[in-house]
């Protein structure tokens, strides 16, 4: 009796124990995921609230008005065309098109559902009339989007981002096509909707080489000071790895194969540091990661995931094979390094205010992960600054800029065919410039060279950011 | 028997229940009372037009609550705290069921098996003093209860169901009325066999239970009922080690059944269930819309809830059975469904404290057995609906629409307040004696 006793006060301490347990999983769980799910256009919530509702305004970081609601509810987007179909991923529809947009993903903010505490519905409720939600400023500014768009040649497909590597902060974000969040009638090609920037995984080709220097210079000791051989090809384990343009670089050190681009000298960088410690690195650079991020969706961009064959591993060295990575991933990857090892998470609303004056949130830099110690951060940032000053990347340079501009090009096969034209990369980063901390990923599909297609792209975009003094 | 005895000194029952209540309930008794009459009022009010069965709903009860309280402290010295939160938790459900929906009759229907359930709890109550030192009644009872599961195989035409029973329009869950049974039988099993060999039959008993209940595609069930008769088990023998070593083998062979359960027919959606629980906002299966919407409701109500009536939780699907929890989440908010789930917590710590001040063994095993129950399950749907484990479809006890269900609870819930009436009876005759020598005696 004694011990039936004992035993069911263990049991009871157990179960309050358990309680406690769903009580924390359950309060944590919202906090961390409720923003995700409401945004969801399987949320009838949503569609309800937009039918009594007068949603906030979206502004861009230079306090345009991009989208507002009149006192009938109606939804306005701004006039100037061309603004709207750069903007348009970014902005989002009201039919719930895009996945991505801030009218999509942060639809409960521009309702004003997301007050959790109720404070501002009930003050709403206490003085009558139609409830509002709150307007959003954006990091985003729309004449820098609308100009990146008009770099891109016309009906080509691609992205660009820019983000300030320092605070996360996304100052433009382009993808093409576009859609009109103003005119969803209006036809357009089914992959619109998708905002190539977050949603799209691209073979991230030879900007992936970034990521192989650094693994390459934590893990094997005294590999800057090594010599590689290339003779245009190299035939191993079944896979044979070419050097752009069927180039023999001959013999060649860790820095020029670098800003040459050279796959061979990678492809036998990545054999020699190895399956696991690649992976290692390619992790610490957030590939594979889930990013659940409070202002974006960005899709996992993934390496050595699928297979960890001595072919898959070689191919990913020069980011072929199955890796994949979305530009703005490649943006943050190349700020991680212009900001000594610190990647940032990337941040698209800088301040959500009340409709009649007062902010509710402002945006402040976190820190997402550290991706290697400064001095090897230090070291690949001057290895991409040889690839733009002497290498595959000079026409990324920027006229009339005393800075350094830091960068490599890519240029990604897609098919085993090789005649068909590869994906243009250009990912760079203006470095130790304090006042423009800016990192670019560029791509445009089906370009040709980085070099020749993306890189122009990325030097008059930060030319222009630079002019309008983003921050 | 003690009702006579009590109802002939009604001075002497209400210094017994000062003296054994020691805490005063009547706070607790005014605050149940004043939830039921101001929620119910505010319902009747929301669409404008009077609703008049809220509306005499919201009389009707708290002043059931009250004159139950008074028609069982009548007749036995129940713990007043745990009557209170069970009647709590009744009218939350027929509350809920009013501001889910649009139409009265889900709520109307709830509010009807209230009914019965008292008289469930009533009988509960007697439970434990009917079948004290009559083992063999509860030892030739079990064939019987074990036709009982067998039921629905005999009445059910729908495959999907194969868990109920149905008798024209009537319509009830055998597994739902076997848990009070099983409880008992455990209890009175552990309690008079003190060796491994008397015990075989009660856990062959348990296990045939479990067998059918697979058998019936009802596995929330089953793992209830299993954890269950470890817990009895353990608590009862005090063979935890043995205990230990038959969970993880039952672990170990659940792993494998899942793990080849698409391949076992009829059991091929417990693999789309674990593939929903992982990610169920991928889409991949049409099944996942429930969980989808479900978390969606869970997360809408904020900290104090979109408001009585004002929930989108009935684009739920079974939201007044299976998830009944996102309901309160999404209507009171989470500081409030926080608050369920302490109350659940706190009954079952009420129970199993019941349980520890037992005199006998076989009043200790009910009692623990009812707790346990209550508890496991209360844990095993919230968890389903907060997608901390996959979903199970169990009741949440006493709020949850359906007759079956309230029954069972109510009976369990009843086992335990008669023990706690018991107990109070057994420390005043030890009063007695210490002061007057007046005692009962035993």
């Amino acid at each position: 009796m004694k011990q039936t006793r004992r035993l069911i006060r263990l049991f009871s301490l157990a179960l309050c124990a358990v309680a406690v347990l769903v009580a924390v999983t359950y309060v944590t769980m919202v906090r961390t995921n409720s923003d995700r799910w409401l945004n969801s256009a399987q949320n009838v919530r949503l569609q309800e609230a937009r039918k009594n509702t007068r949603q906030g305004t979206v502004y861009d970081s230079a306090m345009t008005r991009l989208a507002w609601s009149d006192a009938v509810g109606e939804r306005s987007y701004i006039d100037d065309k061309s603004v709207r179909l750069a903007m348009s991923h970014t902005i989002g529809d009201q039919k719930g098109m895009s996945e991505t947009g801030v009218e999509n993903r942060h639809a409960t903010t521009l309702l004003g559902l997301n007050d959790i505490t109720g404070r501002d519905k009930t003050i709403q409720r206490l003085m009558g009339g139609d409830p509002v939600g709150y307007d959003i400023v954006l990091t985003v500014n729309a004449e820098m989007c609308a100009y990146a768009a008009s770099l891109f040649p016309t009906g080509s497909r691609g992205a660009l981002a820019i983000i300030n590597y320092k605070t996360g902060a996304v100052l433009a974000k382009v993808s093409l096509p576009a859609f009109d969040p103003a005119d969803m009638s209006a036809y357009v090609e089914d992959t619109s909707y998708y905002d190539r920037v977050l949603q799209y995984r691209y073979a991230p080709g030879s900007t992936f080489k970034i990521v192989t220097l650094t693994s390459a210079l934590e893990n094997i000791p005294g590999v800057a000071s090594k010599t590689f051989s290339c003779e245009s090809v190299w035939s191993f384990a079944g896979s044979t790895i070419r050097c752009a343009g069927g180039k023999a670089h001959g013999s060649i050190n860790l820095n020029k194969a670098f800003s040459e681009s050279c796959n061979v000298t990678f492809a036998k960088l990545a054999y020699e540091i190895g399956a696991s410690n690649l992976k290692t690195t390619a992790e610490n650079f957030a590939f594979n990661d889930n990013f659940l991020f409070e202002d974006i969706v960005l899709y996992p961009s993934g390496c050595l995931s699928v297979s960890q064959s001595v072919s898959e591993v070689i191919q990913t060295g020069f980011g072929q094979g199955t890796t994949q990575a979305t530009p703005l991933h490649m943006a943050m990857i190349a700020g991680a390094i212009a900001n000594g090892g610190e990647m940032m998470e990337p941040r698209l609303i800088r301040e959500v205010r009340r409709q009649n004056g007062g902010s509710v949130s402002h945006m402040t830099p976190r820190l997402y992960k550290r991706v290697t110690d400064a001095d090897t951060a230090r070291e690949v940032a001057y290895y991409m600054y040889q690839a733009v000053q002497s290498g595959t990347g000079t026409a990324a340079r920027i006229s009339g800029y005393s800075g350094r501009v830091c960068g490599k090009t890519g240029s990604a096969e897609t098919t085993n065919d090789k005649e068909a034209a590869t994906n243009a990369w250009y990912v760079g980063f203006l470095y130790g410039d304090e006042e423009h901390p800016y990192a670019i990923a560029v791509i445009v599909e089906q370009g040709g060279s980085g070099g020749s297609a993306a890189a122009p792209i990325a030097s008059k975009a930060l030319k222009k950011a630079i002019e309008l003094n983003l921050y | 028997m003690i009702f006579s005895r009590l109802s002939k000194n009604r001075k002497e029952a209400e210094g017994l229940r000062r003296l054994l209540v020691r805490t005063d309930e009547r706070p607790l008794e005014y605050a149940v009372m004043g939830f039921q009459a101001a929620c119910l009022i505010l319902l009747s009010l929301k669409d404008g037009a009077l609703d008049t069965f809220t509306l005499a709903m919201a009389f009707a009860l708290p002043i059931g609550t009250f004159l139950g309280l008074k028609l069982i402290a009548r007749f036995w010295p129940v713990d007043r705290q745990m009557y209170l939160l069970t009647m709590f938790l009744c009218s939350l459900s027929v509350i809920l069921l009013r501001a889910v929906f649009k139409s009265t009759a889900k709520a109307e229907t709830q509010a009807l098996y209230l009914l019965p359930g008292f008289a469930a709890l009533l009988i509960g109550i007697a439970v434990p003093r009917l079948f004290t030192g009559r083992e063999v009644i509860i030892k030739l009872a079990m064939p019987l209860f074990a036709a009982l599961m067998l039921l629905p195989f005999g009445f059910t035409t729908s495959s999907a169901a194969r868990s109920w029973v149905r008798l024209g329009s009537m319509q009830f869950q055998p597994s739902e009325l076997l848990k009070p049974a099983l409880v008992l039988v455990l209890a009175s099993g552990f309690s008079w066999e003190r060796k491994l060999k008397g015990w075989i039959a009660y856990m062959i008993f348990g296990a045939s239970l479990c067998a059918i209940l697979l058998v019936q595609r009802d596995l929330g069930a089953m793992l209830l009922y299993f954890m269950l008769i470890m817990a009895m088990f353990t608590a009862g023998t005090g063979k935890w080690r043995l205990s230990l070593l038959a969970i993880l083998i039952a672990a170990g062979l659940g792993v494998l059944f899942v793990s080849v359960s698409d391949r076992v027919e009829g059991f091929g959606y417990i693999a789309t269930r674990i593939d929903i629980w992982k990610s169920p906002f991928s889409g991949k299966h049409e099944e996942s819309r429930q969980i989808v919407q479900g978390l969606m409701s869970v997360s809408s109500g904020g900290l104090f809830g979109a408001g009585l009536g004002l929930s989108y939780a009935r684009k739920v699907a079974v939201v007044g059975s299976d998830y009944i929890f996102a309901a309160v989440c999404e209507e009171f908010g989470m500081l409030f469904a926080l608050a369920v789930i302490l109350i659940y917590a706190l009954l079952a710590v009420l129970g199993m404290r019941q349980a520890m001040n037992a005199r006998s063994r076989f009043h200790a095993l009910l009692a623990f057995g009812c707790a346990f129950e209550i508890f496991s399950q209360m844990l095993l749907i919230v968890s389903g609906n907060l997608n901390i484990l996959p979903l199970t479809g169990v009741t949440l006890p006493f709020v949850s629409e359906g007759g079956s269900s309230l029954m069972g609870s109510m009976l369990m819930m009843g086992m335990m307040l008669g023990v706690s009436s018991i107990n109070a009876q057994d420390e005043y005759d030890d009063l007695m004696r210490l002061t007057s020598g007046r005692g009962r005696g035993r």
